[in-house]
């Protein structure tokens, strides 16, 4: 449990950190030369993987938690635990690995930059950690404490996540069709 | 995702023209956004994936009628999964009402095969997708500790 304590003291630092150095309005996205798709592609785009800001805040649902609480059942209480420990070990799993992704693709269009800003980057660096040091966190919760408990994390990821450029994926973003047919098999 | 955002997205006049007709004479006649999410799985052939419905293609082509059966198959989908897990047990219990099958058998062979499953739009996320099901299954549990526990004496 101290473990837990230490890593959040950890993450509330950087979190202050952070913010410090990201207090900057109107910065300007990542990847600004990213291409934008047709419209009528980003709007089916768009219905298929929706707007998926609400994942997170529906999978620490302390709505939902409350819910089962009052059936009073203590099988369904551990079989809601088992079921959201399971969904939010799979969302923090793929945010870290999309973090991870926009990061590389950001690193490889950065190499053929002629004027990068030292400051922006070790600021857009410091974020990338950052995530990813939050998903980490946040598996941890989960694991060891009620399945809401890391909601107000959750949050606070989406809207840090939020920083990076949309155009470059969301943070949750949808998964190939074939990888969805395979989690269904 | 609202009609309006519908409406955006249904270039095809056509499509909107059907998209339209299947609300006013299908989809608004069916109780509750599980049973319609179920009828709307059902126009999708297993194999292609293809949506069907004969009477719409009659009057506006399967391309439009592909495009509408889809979105609102989208759109259903959308707001079950951003339904809460107490909203999605009320859609549960529309929808065994409305089934001609007794509330037992129903809840056995859906706990038991999960036929809720194929009812998924293709190629939605997965998490969302994952979601649905996950409290799709919590919900069906939820009803089935209700029955099968004797109701609170006064």
């Amino acid at each position: 449990m101290n473990l837990v304590i230490l890593l959040f003291v950890l993450a509330a630092v950087l979190v202050g950190t952070l913010l410090y150095f990201l207090r900057v309005k109107d910065r300007p996205a990542i990847a600004e030369n990213a291409e934008a798709g047709s419209l009528n592609a980003q709007a089916a785009k768009a219905a298929r993987h929706g707007d998926l800001q609400f994942l997170g805040d529906a999978i620490f649902s302390k709505g939902d938690w409350d819910f089962i609480r009052g059936e009073d059942s203590p099988l369904l209480t551990e079989l809601f635990r088992e079921e959201r420990r399971g969904l939010a070990a799979r969302w923090l799993n793929h945010s870290a690995e999309r973090i991870r992704s926009i990061r590389e693709d950001h690193l490889r269009n950065s190499r053929f930059s002629q004027d990068l800003d030292v400051l922006a980057e070790v600021k857009l660096l410091g974020l990338f950690v950052y995530l990813i040091t939050l998903c980490r966190c946040m598996s941890l919760v989960v694991r060891v404490a009620e399945p809401t408990a890391p909601r107000t994390l959750a949050l606070h990821f989406e809207k840090m996540a939020g920083r990076l450029a949309p155009e470059q994926g969301a943070v949750v973003s949808p998964l190939p069709a074939e990888e969805f047919r395979r989690s269904h098999s | 995702m609202n009609r309006v955002n519908t409406r955006a997205r249904l270039a095809n006049p056509d499509a909107l023209k059907a998209y339209d007709d299947l609300w006013q004479r299908t989809l608004g006649k069916i109780p509750g956004d599980l049973n319609r999410m179920i009828y709307l799985a059902s126009t999708r052939d297993y194999n292609s994936g293809r949506y069907h419905h004969a009477g719409l293609e009659a009057t506006f082509g399967y391309d439009a009628v592909k495009q509408a059966l889809e979105t609102a198959h989208l759109d259903i989908f959308w707001k079950l999964t951003r339904s809460s897990l107490e909203q999605l047990v009320g859609e549960l219990e529309v929808y065994i009402r409305s089934s001609a099958e007794s509330p037992e058998e129903l809840l056995r062979t859906w706990r038991t095969l999960q036929p809720y499953r194929v009812a998924i739009p293709l190629e939605v996320d997965a998490m969302a997708a994952q979601l649905l099901l996950s409290n799709l299954k919590l919900g069906l549990e939820v009803l089935q500790k209700r029955r099968s526990q004797p109701p609170a004496r006064p």
